[in-house]
C-alpha cells in the first residue's frame, strides 16, 4: 500500500480557458432561460442546449462516461419524450415571453445560492494532485489500484458501478423500469406499443 | 394556399426516410459498441442501451410512430425491460444459491470457473442494457399514443388511424 | 516548408468556418421568415461547421482520431440539412406562408403568423 499513498500522475490544475469560460456563461444562460421563459417549447429547445453545454462540460472534466449519458438521455430521449407530451397535451399561448419573479422565491434561492457559492473555495482545484481526494487510500485510491485485480474490467466507472457498486446498480435498474410500469399506469394503458 | 395541404394526410418525408436509413446503422453500431466495449473504453450499458433506444425513436420519427409501433410489439418492449431486470437478479441471486453473497462474482470463479469479469459483462449486456433500450423505447410509444379514454381500447392520434384498430393484428407478421 | 503550407491551411480552414458560421448566424437573425432562416442555418453553417472540421482534421494528420474527425464531417453534412428540411416540412404542414418580396406583414406580422400556424393570414 505504500505506492497508493503517492499521488498518481494527474494534471496541475490550470486556469480556465476561454472555451470553458465561454461553455460556463452558455450553461449559465440556458439554465436561466429554461426557468424563465414562458414558452413550453421554447423551454425544451433551450433545455436540450444546456444539456449539450453540460455534456461538454462533463468530457473537458474528463468524465466522458457522464457526458455520454448527458447527451444521449438529456439532450436526446429527454427532449423527445417533453416535445411528444406537449404535442399531446396544450401549448399555452401566452403575450408574456419571460416568466414573472416572485420576489419571495428569489431571496430563498438567492440565499441558497449564496451559501453554496461560499463553498466553491473549499474545493480542491481540477485535477489538483494536492487535494484530499488522493491521500484518501481506503476508497479512491483503492479503486483504482484494486479495480481490475478485483473485477477484470478496464474502465474503472464500469468497475465500479457493476462490480463495487452492483447493489446500488440493481436497485438503479430497477427504477428505470418502475418508471416505465409508472407511465403506463399513469395514461392507464396496458400495452406499451401493441399487443 | 395550404387549405388543401392541411386536409392531406400526412406523408412521410423521403428526405428524412433516406438519411435515417443512412445514419441508423452507425448509431446502432455505436449504440452496441458502447454496450460491449463499455468494460474497457467509457462508455457502458447505460448509455449504450439509452442510444440502441434513441435509434428506435429515430426510426419512428422517419417512418412513422404508428408502423414502428407495428414493427415493435410490446412483447419485445416488455422483454427486454422485464427480461432484464430479471437476469440482473438472476445473476445476482446465482451466487447466494452456491453460498456466496448476492453479486459475488468471486463465487462464478471459484464454483463454475467463469471469470469474475464475465459477471459484470452479463449484468451489463444482459441486464441494464435491455431495461434501458426497452423503456426508452415503451415510454415513447406510451406517451405517443397518450391517455387512454374510458371504453377505448386502443387510443390513436387520429380518427383515420383509430379505425385501424378494428383490422386484425394477423397483417403483421409475427417475426419474433 | 511543408509544415508552413499546413499551418496556413489549418488557419483558411478555421477562418472560412467562423466566416460562414457567422453569416448563418447574421442570416437566422436577420431574414424574415421561417423558411429563410433554415435555408441559412442549414447551408451556410454545415458549410461552417465543415470548414472547422476539415481545419482539425489537417491539424490531426493520419493518425486514428481522424477517422472520427472525417466520420464526424460525413454526418454533420448529411444530418444538418436534414434537421433544417424536417423543420421547414413540419412548418409547411402548420401552414405558415413563406415571404415574398411583395409581402408587406411586417416581422411582428410574421411571428404572430407563426405562432398561430397561419389562421389569421
Amino acid at each position: 500500500m505504500s505506492v497508493g499513498l503517492v499521488p498518481l500522475a494527474v494534471p496541475q490544475p490550470e486556469p480556465i480557458s476561454a472555451v470553458e469560460a465561454a461553455l460556463f456563461v452558455f450553461v449559465l444562460l440556458t439554465a436561466v432561460a429554461t426557468a424563465m421563459l414562458r414558452d413550453v417549447l421554447a423551454v425544451i429547445v433551450v433545455f436540450a442546449a444546456y444539456s449539450l453545454g453540460m455534456a461538454i462540460f462533463y468530457a473537458i472534466l474528463l468524465a466522458p462516461d457522464v457526458a455520454m449519458t448527458e447527451a444521449a438521455i438529456g439532450a436526446g430521449v429527454t427532449t423527445i419524450l417533453l416535445l411528444l407530451t406537449i404535442a399531446k397535451t396544450v401549448r399555452p399561448n401566452e403575450d408574456r415571453i419571460l416568466e414573472r419573479v416572485d420576489g419571495t422565491g428569489l431571496v430563498v434561492v438567492g440565499a441558497f445560492a449564496a451559501v453554496l457559492i461560499a463553498t466553491v473555495n473549499e474545493f480542491p482545484a481540477v485535477g489538483d494532485g494536492e487535494s484530499m481526494a488522493w491521500f484518501n487510500p481506503a476508497v479512491s485510491q483503492y479503486y483504482i489500484e484494486s479495480g481490475y485485480a478485483d473485477t477484470g474490467v478496464e474502465n474503472a466507472v464500469t468497475a465500479v458501478l457493476a462490480g463495487y457498486r452492483g447493489f446500488d446498480t440493481f436497485g438503479e435498474a430497477t427504477v428505470v423500469f418502475a418508471a416505465g410500469v409508472a407511465t403506463l399506469i399513469v395514461l392507464k394503458r396496458t400495452v406499451f406499443t401493441r399487443e | 394556399m395550404s387549405e388543401s395541404q392541411e386536409e392531406s394526410p400526412y406523408v412521410e418525408s423521403q428526405v428524412i426516410m433516406t438519411t435515417v436509413q443512412l445514419i441508423a446503422p452507425f448509431s446502432m453500431t455505436y449504440g452496441l459498441f458502447l454496450l460491449f466495449h463499455g468494460a474497457d473504453t467509457p462508455g457502458g450499458s447505460f448509455q449504450g442501451g439509452a442510444i440502441i433506444g434513441a435509434t428506435v425513436l429515430m426510426i419512428a420519427f422517419a417512418f412513422g410512430i404508428e408502423v414502428t409501433r407495428e414493427w415493435l410489439r410490446n412483447r419485445t418492449v416488455v422483454a427486454l425491460a422485464a427480461g432484464g431486470v430479471a437476469a440482473f437478479g438472476m445473476v445476482g441471486l446465482v451466487p447466494v444459491l452456491v453460498g456466496g453473497k448476492f453479486l459475488e462474482y468471486k463465487m462464478y470463479k471459484e464454483v463454475f470457473g467463469i471469470k469474475a469479469k464475465w459477471g459484470l459483462e452479463a449484468i451489463e449486456i444482459l441486464g441494464v442494457a435491455p431495461i434501458v433500450a426497452g423503456v426508452v423505447c415503451g415510454l415513447f410509444f406510451a406517451i405517443a399514443a397518450g391517455y387512454l379514454s374510458n371504453g377505448d381500447t386502443w387510443d390513436s392520434r387520429s380518427p383515420t388511424d383509430a379505425d385501424t384498430k378494428s383490422t386484425p393484428t394477423t397483417e403483421v407478421t409475427d417475426d419474433d | 516548408m511543408m509544415g508552413t503550407i499546413r499551418a496556413g491551411a489549418i488557419i483558411a480552414c478555421l477562418v472560412l468556418g467562423l466566416l460562414f458560421t457567422l453569416v448563418s448566424t447574421v442570416g437566422v437573425l436577420r431574414l424574415p421568415d421561417i423558411y429563410s432562416r433554415a435555408h441559412t442555418a442549414s447551408q451556410a453553417d454545415t458549410l461552417g461547421a465543415g470548414f472547422a472540421i476539415t481545419g482539425v482534421v489537417l491539424s490531426l494528420g493520419v493518425q486514428a482520431p481522424t477517422i472520427k474527425a472525417v466520420l464526424l464531417l460525413v454526418f454533420i453534412f448529411v444530418t444538418n440539412p436534414t434537421a433544417a428540411h424536417a423543420i421547414t416540412r413540419s412548418a409547411d404542414e402548420e401552414g405558415i406562408e413563406a415571404w415574398t418580396v411583395d409581402d408587406d406583414r411586417s416581422d411582428v406580422d410574421l411571428a404572430a403568423d407563426a405562432e398561430t400556424g397561419g389562421e389569421n393570414a
